[in-house]
């Protein structure tokens, strides 16, 4: 991802014809006397943060479990996977057909959406856009409770609707895997709505003109210029979607495991909580091999996203995409982009109907009697919860400076300077990719309960696999907003004599500072929104918004469980939005 | 050099500060004197808090909370409530992390023989403990009690009877393969519902596991609460993990929900521990002592059994006559049983 466009000495081979150890960091002959002491406590840092959680879970998949007779290291733990081969074959393809299932039937609706919104004249197009980006703000797991609230087989509101009204029911048994990959599907659609609008809003209409010109059905432009056009961007929608299905685990913990359904993330976890004694030995295995299952689809993933320079969609002609024409059907059209904002009020309006009633109990006339908001009092007086917020603020927000800041100076150091030990930077970058948030979990876990460092049981924890999770991502804001700035305006700034403190605070920090916001808010966002490394790091006292979620969730607390999850949902929304304005205001596209 | 001399010094320092710690624990744990309350409440009140983890569920944990802190607003009292896995992974971790946090615990026997093997637990004495009979009391053989039975919950059979007519709810685990059955029962795949397999096991056998797998039974990782809730909202007809206690507070409410015991009945027979490491120990042995005396009341108000009581139906408890490594072994074989009930492939 981070292949240097600006610096053509970036391709020399880190050590070729080094004679010592030290001589990878020096600057190569043809580079500047940049700043090695930045370099070496950024290395620091980034092996501090990814090292030791991946080292420690292929560690522990080695180590036998406490209740076991084996001394010293054994491989018994992975021996125990193949052992029962025919259930881990389950597992495999429970998660295969949960991912690929989920991938493609987001890809196709979001897809149709965007080409809709993008392509034709139908209506609601800017109201499509504004659901896209409020789902982004609503955690995904309240999004599912709300499901589950509306699709459950026996009580769910839409199924008893559709009982009273043809007798017949339930419409849809949720607890399955269709159920698991319609609300996965649902989940990602709004983000591949917008992965895909940039390539369809950005396509050269040049081509499609000349089709038509040529005699080309609509269909045959849309087949034979249009989609292979859009295929750069398909693939590598399809296949991150697939991947982070791989890595979901709110979906397969909530939906899945009533229907019995198991996944690769949901055994991890199940390890955990098998017996008394948490099986980290058979977690970590399980961890091992998801993390390889990951990497492996990492693999296709950037071939693709590598050559996407060969179907370049966005060039420096002018052009207005060319919008379809629907007639008739505009309308139709339309009422298909309302399906966005839909997929994401319809399970919050089951949400607010639960956070008025004592208990769970179907709407109905007889119902509205037992209006009550003590639910919102519960949740909103009760100690637990409300420090689950500020604990989750805090971590969120330095999580997202750490992540921003270091990745900032990485960015820097691989794209700016001549460091021939640069590209290691870069690689340590990418390794949290193939951690999935469960596996994180388990890593980071296993590496703070070995070593004597005292984070554990404090929210700090959480900001270290955080950081290291999502640091990756601010990789991509960091690379992208520097590459996209000429280094001679640092050259001057440094033949004139300014430092490289200066240079970053007055040229580099300002003119990057879209880009920088961009991810800071990204990260901050999706750090209030995840569970699965949350659940496995949390200690009472640091509890976060998601994981006390999960607990009213368990415990059966529905009610007060909506009334914090619509409070969470409206503030959430409510900061993106502010989030978004002050952007806009001072200049900053992030979109 | 002078790195590895500071963190040799630092950890010294903090195996000193546990193990002097401890030592005062003890002793306070054997304390005797005529004084005892006023001497707990001294110190809890220097204390200023207490840190209790719990398995207890519903609101009674709640309740005790709420009325502990009205009777000594002095001593802030922080609650964990978590199903006994959680519990044991929480604690298990902070102790392998060297963590202090926690003063004191209510849960269940199995979990509590754990922490003792592995040395968390201390044993203590109270004044109360002479109102328990000495079968209800597990003894440390250097004296004092690890823990009294201050509760039982009984799992049985909840259900809906809007749901399910008088005659058509199972009696006995026989009933629960009923076709007309087939889809519409749940299990708690939390150590309840362990519990509950290895007793139909223990009953009926592994051809009973097998004929269950047909019934089509959905698992979900839920507490005994929310179990409870899904019968009386409808979304499952019937579920044979659901305690009485908790089936008992919404029936007396007037919720469309019923109990019955089945061939034999899980009992968890809880009990209070002090931990070994209790940061704040006057505090702990304070709130021990309260669940001992005003507790009792509340438990029972939230209709949790009592140990010396009759019942009828026949209670058995699957920990009983085992090692820890024993009982755990069997908790994950249960486990894993049950989950190849609910598993589709």
């Amino acid at each position: 991802m981070s292949r240097d466009q600006t610096a053509p000495e970036a391709s020399e081979p880190a050590g070729a014809g080094s004679s010592s150890f030290l001589d990878v960091l020096r600057p190569s002959r043809q580079g500047r006397d940049y700043p090695l002491w930045l370099f070496i406590p950024c290395a620091a840092v980034l092996v501090y943060l990814v090292i030791p959680p991946l080292a420690f879970i292929i560690y522990t998949s080695f180590v036998p479990s406490e209740d076991s007779d084996i001394v010293g290291l054994t491989t018994q733990n992975f021996a125990n996977i193949f052992e029962s081969l025919g259930e881990f074959e389950t597992l495999l393809w429970n998660s295969l057909v949960f991912s690929v299932g989920s991938a493609a039937w987001a890809l196709v609706f979001g897809t149709v959406m965007a080409w809709l919104a993008e392509r034709t004249n139908a209506p609601f197009r800017a109201v499509a856009y504004l659901a896209a980006f409020v789902s982004f703000a609503v955690p995904g797991l309240i999004k599912v409770i709300g499901w589950i609230l509306l699709l459950g087989p026996e009580a769910g509101f839409i199924n008893l609707a559709f009982k009273w009204v043809t007798g017949f029911g339930p419409l849809f048994n949720l607890f399955s895997m269709s159920g698991m990959v319609l609300v996965e599907g649902f989940l990602w659609t709004p983000i591949v709505f917008l992965l895909m609008a940039t390539p369809f809003r950005s396509m050269d209409p040049s081509l499609e003109e000349a089709a038509v010109v040529a005699g080309s059905s609509d269909w045959q432009v849309f087949w034979k210029v249009t989609f292979p056009m859009a295929m750069p961007s398909v693939l590598s929608v399809l296949i991150l979607t697939f991947i982070r299905s791989l890595e979901a685990f709110e979906i397969p913990a909530l939906v899945g495991l009533p229907a019995g359904i198991e996944v690769m993330t949901t055994q991890i976890y199940l390890q955990l909580s098998e017996g008394y004694l948490p099986e980290y030995g058979n977690a970590s295995a399980y961890s091992v091999i998801l993390i390889g299952l990951v990497g492996l689809c990492l693999v296709p993933y950037y071939r693709v996203t590598q050559h996407a320079h060969r179907f370049t969609t966005i060039t420096g002609k002018g052009f207005q995409p060319r919008r379809k024409d629907l007639g008739r059907w505009r309308w139709l059209g339309g009422l298909a982009l309302l399906g966005l904002p839909a997929l994401q009020l319809l399970p919050l309006t089951a949400l607010v109907w639960s956070s008025f009633m004592p208990y769970l109990i179907v709407p109905s006339w007889d119902a509205l009697s037992l209006f009550t908001l003590n639910n919102y009092v519960e949740a909103f007086s009760d100690d637990k919860i409300v420090r689950s917020i500020t604990n989750n603020v805090t971590i969120s927000i330095v999580s997202a400076t750490a992540c921003v800041g270091v990745s900032f100076i990485t960015a820097w150091l691989v794209t700016r300077t001549a460091i021939k030990a640069r590209w290691s930077l870069d690689r340590l970058t990418m390794i949290p990719l193939v951690f999935p948030g469960i596996v994180m979990g388990v890593a980071v876990l296993q590496t703070y309960l070995t070593v004597p460092i005292p984070v554990y049981g404090t929210i700090w924890i959480m900001v270290i696999a955080f950081s290291a999770r999502y640091l990756p991502y601010a990789m991509r804001f960091s690379h992208a907003g520097l590459i996209g700035i000429h280094k001679e305006l640092e050259e001057s700034a440094t033949t004139s004599g300014a430092s490289w403190g200066n240079v970053a605070r007055k040229i580099m920090i300002p003119l990057m500072m879209p880009a920088l916001f961009a991810g800071w808010i990204y990260i901050f966002l999706i750090t209030i929104r995840e569970l699965s490394v949350a659940l496995l790091l949390y200690s009472p006292g640091s509890e976060v918004i998601s994981v006390v979620i999960w607990e009213l969730w368990e415990n059966g607390h529905v009610g007060t469980l909506s009334a914090f999850a619509l409070g969470i949902s409206v503030g959430t929304v409510l900061l993106a939005s502010l989030f978004y304005k002050l952007s806009r205001r001072h200049g900053l596209d992030v979109r | 050099m002078k790195a590895l001399y500071l963190t040799v010094a630092l950890l010294f320092l903090t195996v000193s500060t546990a193990w002097g710690q401890s030592d005062t624990i003890k002793k306070l744990a054997n304390y005797k004197g005529a004084d005892y309350h006023d001497m707990l409440l001294k110190g809890a009140k220097q204390e200023g808090k207490v840190v209790w983890y719990t398995s207890l569920g519903g609101k009674s944990y709640k309740t005790i909370k709420a009325e502990f802190a009205k009777k000594y607003p002095d001593v802030k009292i922080e609650v964990y409530r978590a199903g006994s896995r959680d519990l044991s992974s929480k604690i298990l971790g902070e102790h392998r992390a060297g963590k202090y946090l926690v003063d004191a615990t209510e849960t269940t026997p199995g979990l509590m023989m754990l922490f003792r093997e592995k040395g968390l637990l201390m044993p203590y004495t109270s004044p109360e403990h002479k109102r328990w009979p000495d079968e209800h009391q597990i003894k440390a053989k250097s004296g004092g009690v690890w823990w009294v039975t201050d509760r039982e919950s009984f799992i049985g059979l909840g259900y809906n009877t809007k749901k399910l007519s008088k005659d058509q709810v199972p009696k006995s685990f026989e009933d629960l393969l009923n076709p007309a059955l087939k889809g519409k029962l749940m299990m708690s795949i939390t150590s309840t519902g362990d519990r509950v397999l290895g007793t139909m096991l223990k009953v009926k056998g592994n051809e009973y596991v097998e004929k269950l797998k047909k019934q089509q039974l959905k698992l979900l990782k839920i507490s005994g609460t929310a179990t409870r809730d899904l019968i009386i909202s409808g979304e499952f007809v019937a579920s044979p993990t659901v305690f009485r206690n908790h089936a008992l507070v919404k029936i007396h409410e007037g919720a469309p929900l019923g109990w019955e015991p089945m061939d034999e009945v899980p009992t968890n027979a809880g009990g209070s521990a002090l931990f070994a490491n209790a940061p704040h120990p006057h505090a702990a042995l304070l709130l021990i002592n309260f669940i001992l005396t005003d507790g009792q009341k509340i438990l029972q108000k939230f209709h949790y059994g009592m140990a010396w009581k009759d019942y009828p139906f026949k209670r058995v408890y699957p920990e009983r006559g085992m090692t820890v490594k024993q009982y755990n072994q069997s908790l994950k074989k249960w486990n894993k049983l049950l989950r190849s009930i609910g598993r589709k492939g």
